[in-house]
């Protein structure tokens, strides 16, 4: 940088970081809330879950013919998986898509050009679109969960650490998902990559089966597995609070944030000599 | 005398391209064997850009002039070679960089798709970091020069591509950059709309000094608009002159195509060499050195039923060929 350059560097701030920032969340929000009719059609998808978690799992506690397994009701199986899918819907579509779309159709220009951090932009796009689905998602799959199964004892604390857990627990997907995206600065299609990863969550990250009705052994390697923390231990804890479970989720969940940033700063300051802009 | 804001010394960028065999076993044996082609997309380019100057830089598809473009802003890294706007070095300090340049890429949007404009200026804003008193009073500005004021708060889904491009461009404006890089910024748009868009870059470089540097395909934006032109081709440059020397020796040919009501036969014009004819159909190459276009039209309108004309400029590829043809000659 020679001395001409020097006049023209901007000093950095604090206050104009977090005005920036903030704008590119207010942005997306205001991009999601654009069409309120798809954003309250797309809630109902955690409720068509939620019928099915009834009737699979209302089939299974008639079968065995008791009231509880391991330690959950019926109402807190189906309170957990119904909270853990609409905090995961509120996730979609995931960064990587559309770090990959950006690569594809060459806006990765747009995106690299501007004054800011991309993964920060990202990060804050991620967090403007989740947060009035997740909105939309917890009202109507609450209403939804209290008329299929009725009430739960749900504690203040356990909302709010809860909610301590899901947004970090959004931090770990994106963080994650960032990761997978960046590939796309080498491999162009991350497709291969976003199924196996999509597929594990599925499995171990508690959207379909509550990790406690898993055998002993599989339920403590899936609860170290960073799948489960991003939205069933949120969901977990909210349904029945306990401050030692709360602090060893949020023990693994800065374990794996730290793993995954220090990957995807990696990928990046690697990934970003790979680009090649397509289109021109 | 203006000093060089742009200084560009024997930058090169080299594209790994992986080989593809077609068919089954061709797929079965990329497998186990990649193949590799080196894309020399900028071969040693060296040019310097003055402030205030508006350069058009244009050559055919694939000649490495959006390549060039993106080691300048600092989106893609040169594989040697230096590059140094306005006295950064691009890959390094890109986002300081960034404060100070703006960019049009034509064919990419960069305006939030379902929000209206001023949402996207207003986000601007605040990623620029523009003090709020300025940037109302920048935008207020802009709006009169661009005359979008009824756009700003549609839906750009709902613009046509003339009004979006205008919006485009403001949007590049917002921060007062001192170099903006404009990549075809007049690509499918129709006459009336590329006429605006060119007054207002006239306008930018001439009031505000901005310096601009300009792709396109479209001969027009260089004859309207440019000083300087510099013509690249495979990666190097092949022409670096004033537009004016450029306009006489390689546009001074224009195609002129025109379609008759009744069979055209006996067309006479002596200045134009016919390079394609149908029987309802002439296209004519005119060398306008010689004649101009309104004379061969009132031969044309004075002997035959005319019902269509099109008249554009030569390919670019042919301009090149010409340019190398000159070269060889010297």
């Amino acid at each position: 940088m020679n001395s001409a350059a020097n006049s023209l560097v901007r000093p950095r701030s604090l206050a104009a970081f977090w005005r920036k920032y903030t704008a590119i969340a207010q942005t997306s929000y205001a991009t999601t809330t654009a069409y309120l009719f798809n954003l309250l059609a797309s809630a109902l998808k955690p409720a068509i879950f939620i019928w099915i978690f009834v009737q699979l799992y209302g089939a299974t506690y008639k079968a065995s013919g008791l009231a509880e397994i391991n330690g959950l009701s019926l109402a807190m199986v189906v309170w957990t998986l119904g909270l853990t899918q609409a905090f995961h819907m509120a996730s979609r579509p995931l960064p990587a898509i559309l770090i990959e779309e950006e690569v594809k159709s060459g806006s990765l220009a747009y995106s690299l050009i501007r004054p800011y951090s991309y993964a920060l932009f990202h990060y804050f796009n991620f967090l403007g679109r989740a947060f009035p689905t997740l909105i939309a998602n917890g009202l109507i799959s609450v209403l939804v969960l209290l008329l299929l199964v009725g009430t739960i004892h749900l504690t203040i604390p356990g909302i709010v650490f809860g909610l301590v857990l899901l947004f970090f627990g959004y931090t770990m997907e994106f963080s994650i998902s960032l990761i997978i995206g960046l590939m796309a600065f080498w491999i162009e299609d991350t497709s291969a990559l976003r199924w196996i990863y999509s597929k594990g969550q599925l499995i171990f990250g508690g959207m379909i089966v509550p990790l406690a009705l898993f055998p002993e052994k599989i339920r403590n390697i899936a609860e170290l597995l960073p799948f489960s923390q991003f939205y069933y231990a949120p969901a977990q804890l909210m349904i029945s609070f306990d401050i030692k479970l709360f602090e060893r989720f949020a023990l693994i969940q800065f374990f794996w944030l730290t793993v995954f940033s220090i990957i995807s700063y990696l990928c990046y300051k690697k990934g970003i000599r790979h680009v090649a802009i397509n289109g021109g | 005398m203006s000093s060089p804001i742009i200084e560009v010394q024997n930058l090169r960028k080299t594209f790994q391209l992986k080989q593809k065999q077609a068919g089954f076993f061709g797929g079965f044996k990329n497998l186990f064997s990649s193949h590799y082609k080196q894309a020399h997309a900028v071969d040693d380019l060296s040019f310097s850009v003055n402030e205030g100057e508006l350069v058009a830089f244009i050559g055919p598809n694939g000649a490495g002039k959006s390549t060039t473009i993106k080691m300048l802003t600092g989106i893609l890294f040169p594989t040697s070679g230096s590059v140094n706007v306005l006295g950064f070095n691009p890959s390094k300090q890109r986002q300081q960089l960034a404060f100070h340049i703006g960019s049009v890429f034509g064919q990419k949007p960069q305006l939030w798709y379902h929000l209206p404009p001023q949402d996207t200026y207003d986000l601007f804003a605040r990623i620029y970091e523009l003090k709020e008193e300025d940037y109302q009073e920048r935008l207020k500005y802009l709006v009169e020069m661009f005359e979008i004021g009824d756009l700003l708060n549609t839906q750009v889904r709902k613009l046509s591509l003339g009004q979006r491009m205008r919006c485009e461009i403001v949007a590049s404006l917002l921060h007062r950059p001192k170099i903006i890089f404009l990549d075809e910024p007049t690509i499918g748009l129709d006459v009336i709309a590329k006429q605006t868009i060119r007054e207002v870059i006239k306008t930018l470089n001439e009031k505000e000094k901005v310096t601009i540097f300009l792709t396109s395909h479209d001969a027009g934006d260089i004859e309207s608009l440019a000083k300087r032109t510099v013509v690249i081709n495979h990666g190097k440059i092949v022409f670096d002159d004033n537009t004016e020397k450029f306009k006489s020796t390689y546009i001074n040919k224009k195609l002129v195509e025109i379609i008759s009501a009744d069979p055209i036969k006996n067309f006479r014009f002596p200045q134009g060499q016919i390079i394609e004819k149908t029987t309802y159909q002439v296209k004519i190459e005119l060398d306008t050195s010689k004649s101009s276009i309104e004379k061969l039209l009132e031969y044309a309108v004075e002997n035959f039923q005319i019902q269509d004309i099109n008249i554009s400029d030569p390919p670019m590829e042919e301009i090149i060929a010409t340019i190398y043809r000159e070269q060889a000659r010297e």
